[in-house]
């Protein structure tokens, strides 16, 4: 059970004047419940990426495979496939068309053949998840705060039930309330649905919170791929690719740089906080035993 | 007197049905009094929704005051008679950076503001030129808008409010659409036009890390200015940002952890910098303490 | 596909054709044009050959990417192509079942290939090689006249100008919302003419709210940097006729007594 991407080269304008490598060999295998994160800057092909995930792009070498099939077989199942995957762009609450948010929900799961009812249900279910409340649901959808549309648009990706969610950079754009409240909720999908999550983000913050694992591509090719801790703590590497770790990690490197011993894989403000005390608390008990 | 003054501001927003008839009343402005002196550096921090972009779009004069008045340059904005010149004066820079971009290639986007303006053609030219240098794009001057990149296209705005000569420059969320590396242009361009050419700044933002570069922040909520200071004395209020669910920096963040636990750290930390160096002190005392024993 | 539409795009460059006066191109591909549909006539199609390669090489555009512009229309082509070729009455040359292939078909089809395909790069180059801006002033100026009669040329003049800067944009939003909906399962290609017209909606209607955002934030942009129409506009590139022009009337003026000749004579 699993996404798996071999050789996969992609190429836009193939043969044209403005020719360009997006993929250059990525393979990767991403497994049931996993967590993954996926950054580089802005012109590495991380949305390119992600749309191969779903056979929306076709690659111009190599294959993807999903469960051990080959997507791009003949014959093969396209539909469901999208079912199975679900992808939102981003910015993706302009997908938003119908006359109540509930309708628009609805919309996929019409599409994969559900009946009007069973699709209306499903909807309601899945606005539920990203936390908009029924009053909502007969509202239209150009009524709601940019927060709210987004969360609309996740669930009408959530309604059609995927194994796999892909979400491309979900909380571009919101305050850091708006982001909070998508980021939590997509990690209760996570946690409580058993839902296999891919994050593209420009926040390593995020990433050092919910990532199990983290991807960093570079000029269409995949740069690093392992837990977030290891992938910040090899600074080298990591500056290559033009990105920073996040902004706690580098401060405890400005800590220790004053002179103070602590150690620099820390990801999170906490983790931060407990190292500088357990520093605080070694020092205490080397200065009570005798010199 | 203040380069602009808002006193007592309130701005309705109408909802209204089929017929016409109002249903609905949303103060998106509730009595706000603010005053911003020539060449301040200053950040509107809320976030969406607490009425900061409704404030911004006052202050050139887009929208105009339910009650209270904005004032200038001099100028009320409720008189139609001088709404250019305050538009002269005060440019405006907006959030998406393709909703903004008039011409299809840059020196001739650059121009359209003094073209508007009536400026003489050579004059134009060495503005477009001047403004073009001033936000680091004078590479791009034939290039299409629609080649470059979110920051790039941001400093185009900028360039072409710039070729107008204004002396403040109001940025209405201008990094929302933009990723790091385009933030971090637009920020550091601001701050650059303020320093050297002594250009008002006034930064709506819903990012702490863009608001900590002001001289001074307004803290929005529900519309009403609830907060001011400079950037020390506001996110030494954390607790009060939180409530608004605003964020605070990392660093002041991890140094109120440390609070907690009996560090005395200071409340007016907002860099890393500053929290290695007040840790350094306490590392060293301990030192001393550990000596006396 | 929808990405590869050249048509009304600007093609960055400093060439004698990029450098031209807006009104004098307007003016050539008016002569072109004219000369073109002027006669169905061998000698008047070589002429317009040589015109066009003339362009090519002073534009420094590549053909590649000039040719690119005619896949659009392709369709379109073809279906006129077919169309002449099995409907003129004439002499048939070739049978095919009920279906036959005349002479006269065949001379029409090719004329009217030929013919569309040149309209289309005339054309294009005229778009290719002057800036949106440009193309509008020049437009406002060649037909300033009209504004004695109430036409609101300038205000036409503006709206061309930003329509061709959104065409792009719009374009890349379009793809983007075709791969939003194709990954909520939906479908655009199978079902009858109804179900097609009707799977559009997911398509269309959020282009049209966009497009209306943008509308009216352009509008705010634009008014916050001082526009009030034409009045009292100044312009850092202001149209001027300069000796290349002259020579490129002269040009003109010659091709077109030639083109008269072809057809008079042959």
């Amino acid at each position: 059970m699993a996404i798996e991407l071999n050789q996969v080269n992609y190429i836009y304008e193939a043969g044209g004047p403005n020719e360009r490598y997006a993929l250059r060999d990525v393979s990767l295998t991403i497994g049931k419940g996993e967590f993954v994160g996926l950054v580089g800057h802005t012109g590495s092909s991380k949305s390119t990426l992600v749309q191969h995930f779903n056979g929306l792009l076709v690659p111009t070498g190599g294959t993807v495979l999903f469960d051990g099939k080959d997507i791009h077989a003949e014959g093969y199942d396209k539909k469901s496939l999208r079912g199975k995957v679900g992808v939102t762009f981003q910015y993706p609450e302009y997908q938003l068309f119908e006359e109540t948010v509930r309708k628009d929900v609805a919309f996929g799961p019409k599409n994969l053949g559900y009946t009007e009812q069973e699709a209306m249900e499903i909807a309601g279910e899945a606005l539920s998840m990203v936390g908009i409340k029924e009053k909502y649901f007969e509202k239209s959808p150009f009524e709601l705060s940019g927060g709210q549309k987004r969360r609309v648009a996740i669930a009408g990706v959530l309604a059609m039930k995927p194994e796999y969610l892909v979400l491309d950079e979900p909380t571009a754009g919101l305050d850091p309330e708006g982001r909070e409240r998508i980021l939590e909720r997509i990690h209760r999908l996570y946690e409580e649905k058993d839902m296999t999550v891919i994050l593209v983000s420009h926040s390593m913050e995020d990433m050092a919170r919910y990532a199990t694992r983290l991807i960093v591509m570079d000029h269409g090719r995949i740069a690093l791929d392992d837990t977030p801790r290891a992938v910040f703590s090899n600074r080298e590497e990591l500056q290559k690719t033009g990105l920073t770790p996040p902004a706690v990690t580098r401060m405890m490197e400005e800590i220790r740089s004053v002179g103070i011993p602590v150690e620099g894989d820390c990801i999170t403000i906490e983790e931060a906080a407990a190292e500088i005390r357990r520093v605080w608390e070694r020092k205490r008990k080397q200065q009570r035993e005798p010199v | 007197m203040s380069f602009i003054s808002v006193r007592n501001l309130f701005h309705d927003y109408y909802r209204h049905n089929d017929e016409g008839d109002v249903v609905d009343r949303v103060t998106a402005v509730d009595g706000v009094k603010l005053t911003i002196e020539q060449g301040e550096f200053v950040a509107i921090l809320g976030h969406n929704g607490s009425g900061k972009s409704t404030l911004a779009k006052h202050l050139n004069g887009i929208l105009q005051p339910t009650r209270g008045t904005v004032v200038v340059g001099g100028y009320d904005t409720m008189d139609r008679n001088h709404i250019w010149d305050i538009r002269r004066q005060t440019g405006m820079v907006f959030q998406n950076p393709d909703n903004q971009i008039v011409g299809t290639v840059v020196d001739e986007d650059v121009a359209f503001g003094p073209e508007n303006l009536g400026v003489p053609t050579d004059e134009i030219r060495e503005r477009v030129e001047e403004s073009l240098g001033a936000v680091g794009m004078s590479a791009f001057r034939d290039a299409s808008p629609n080649k470059l990149s979110g920051g790039q296209k941001q400093r185009i705005a900028i360039a072409g409010i710039l070729a107008m000569e204004p002396d403040c420059i109001i940025m209405d969320e201008p990094t929302a659409m933009l990723d790091p590396e385009g933030r971090r242009e637009v920020t550091a361009t601001a701050r650059r036009l303020n320093r050297e050419k002594g250009i008002t700044i006034l930064l709506i933002t819903h990012n702490m890390d863009e608001a900590i570069q002001a001289d001074r922040i307004y803290v929005m909520d529900h519309g009403k200015a609830v907060m001011e200071g400079t950037p020390a004395e506001i996110f030494a209020q954390a607790e009060r940002l939180e409530k608004m669910r605003l964020e605070i920096p990392p660093a002041a963040k991890l140094a109120r952890e440390l609070r907690k636990e009996g560090f005395a750290l200071s409340d007016e930390i907002l860099t890393g910098k500053e929290l290695a160096e007040e840790l350094k002190e306490l590392y060293a005392k301990r030192d001393e303490e550990g000596n006396g024993h | 596909m929808i990405r590869e539409i050249t048509i009304g795009q600007y093609y960055p460059g400093k060439s004698l054709l990029h450098r031209l006066d807006p009104r004098t191109k307007i003016i050539g591909t008016f002569v072109f044009v004219v000369g073109l549909f002027l006669e169905k006539n061998v000698a008047i199609l070589a002429l317009s050959t040589l015109f066009l390669l003339l362009l090519v090489r002073l534009s420094h555009i590549p053909i590649r990417y000039i040719l690119r512009g005619l896949k659009p229309i392709f369709l379109l082509l073809l279906f006129s192509v077919v169309f002449n070729l099995f409907f003129t009455p004439g002499t048939p040359i070739v049978r095919l079942g009920f279906l036959k292939i005349t002479k006269e078909g065949l001379t029409l089809a090719a004329f009217l290939t030929v013919r569309l395909v040149y309209l289309i790069i005339g054309t294009s180059f005229f778009t290719l090689t002057t800036t949106p801006t440009r193309l509008t002033d020049g437009l406002e100026n060649l037909f300033g006249f009209l504004n004695r009669v109430k036409v609101p040329v300038h205000e036409i003049a503006m709206m061309m100008s930003i329509a061709l800067r959104f065409i792009p944009i719009l374009v890349e939003e379009l793809d983007k919302i075709m791969k939003a909906q194709s990954a909520r399962c939906a479908d655009f290609e199978s079902g009858g003419l109804i179900r097609k017209i009707r799977s559009l909606i997911p398509i269309l209607v959020p282009l049209f709210v966009s497009a209306i955002g943008r509308a009216n934030d352009l509008a705010m942009a634009m008014e916050a940097r001082c526009y009030r129409g034409g009045a009292g506009r100044t312009k850092m590139k202001p149209l001027q006729y300069t000796n290349e022009d002259r020579y490129a009337f002269t040009f003109l003026a010659i091709y077109f007594i030639i083109v008269v000749c072809a057809k008079v004579v042959i």
